[in-house]
């Protein structure tokens, strides 16, 4: 029983450690993402207050496709 | 919100399978007679070979899509593909030591089957590595798919190396019913949460290409 154990803990120690690198990956891109958008909300407040729409946009997906440029209002 | 409902039903699903592959492995499998508990890891080894080899047949399907349409999402895939078929083919060389010692007394022989699993894993690495070493998207996808498609000549001679030569690995042993019920309970679930964990992955890439594109913009 000893090498079925040791051989299953490798492997969830490996999946475990895997994830956990996913995890730590995900959070670090949502505190970018919420750094530029702060920083969108900064230059908007020099400009105007932004629209209801814009200020709806709190998840990642809003983020543009690649082949998107995206215009301040996006990037906001 | 009903899009997290159903990833949330679908996880859960996914938990339980794997629950029922482990408890299937430790409970539903007879125990071997020559071997005993030992032989029990075989349903760990056997779904990450498994994976070790299909996740370089999606790296270079994916290579070959990104060649042929120019398209970075294949390249998003060729990447989360790479990285798990990695992870699997290093695990199946660990579980496969682990075995071997139990079984043959040795941690590790060059018998043709190790000896080009081993050669796989090189590969793996080759192209993972090669790739890191580049910034350009696109050069880094057109590199990395020329060289998995390349790679993917090693497949076949995993799979036939016990067929066409001589070693000590077993080809495909006798196995009882619920032996082999098992074990395929346990290659389906591993299956499946390879390709949960790869669809993770392919997302965050995909994120990240978004990501860094708005950072360029902006």
């Amino acid at each position: 029983m000893g090498t079925f154990a040791a051989g299953f803990l490798i492997v969830w120690f490996a999946v475990v450690l895997y994830v956990g690198r996913l995890g730590r990956r995900q959070q670090q891109l949502r505190a970018e993402f919420e750094e530029l958008r702060a920083a969108g909300w900064r230059v908007d407040d020099q400009d105007e207050r932004p629209t209801h729409a814009d200020a709806g946009r709190t998840d990642c997906q809003s983020v543009p496709q690649n082949n998107e440029r995206p215009t301040r209002a996006k990037a906001a | 919100m009903v899009s997290r409902l159903r990833t949330y039903c679908a996880e859960s699903c996914l938990a339980v399978l794997m629950a029922g592959a482990i408890l299937a492995a430790c409970l539903l499998a007879p125990t071997e007679s020559t071997m005993g508990h030992a032989q029990r890891i075989i349903y760990v080894h056997v779904p990450v070979a498994w994976l070790g080899l299909v996740g370089f047949l999606v790296m270079a399907g994916s290579g070959l899509a990104y060649l042929s349409r120019r398209n970075l999402a294949w390249d998003h895939w060729f990447q989360a593909a790479g990285e798990l078929g990695w992870l699997c083919c290093g695990l199946t060389l660990a579980t496969g030591s682990l075995w071997a010692h139990e079984a043959w007394g040795t941690w590790w022989e060059w018998d043709p089957r190790l000896t080009t699993a081993f050669i796989l894993w090189a590969v793996y690495s080759g192209v993972l590595l090669v790739r890191a070493g580049i910034d350009d998207p696109h050069r880094r996808a057109r590199v990395g798919a020329v060289l998995a498609v390349l790679g993917a000549l090693d497949v076949p001679l995993v799979v036939m190396a016990t067929r066409w030569f001589r070693g000590l690995h077993p080809a495909t042993p006798e196995m009882a019913p619920w032996m082999r019920l098992t074990l395929l309970i346990c290659v389906a679930a591993f299956t499946v949460f390879f390709a949960w964990l790869a669809n993770r992955r392919r997302e965050q890439l995909e994120l990240d290409s978004r990501w860094v594109h708005l950072r360029q913009d902006s």
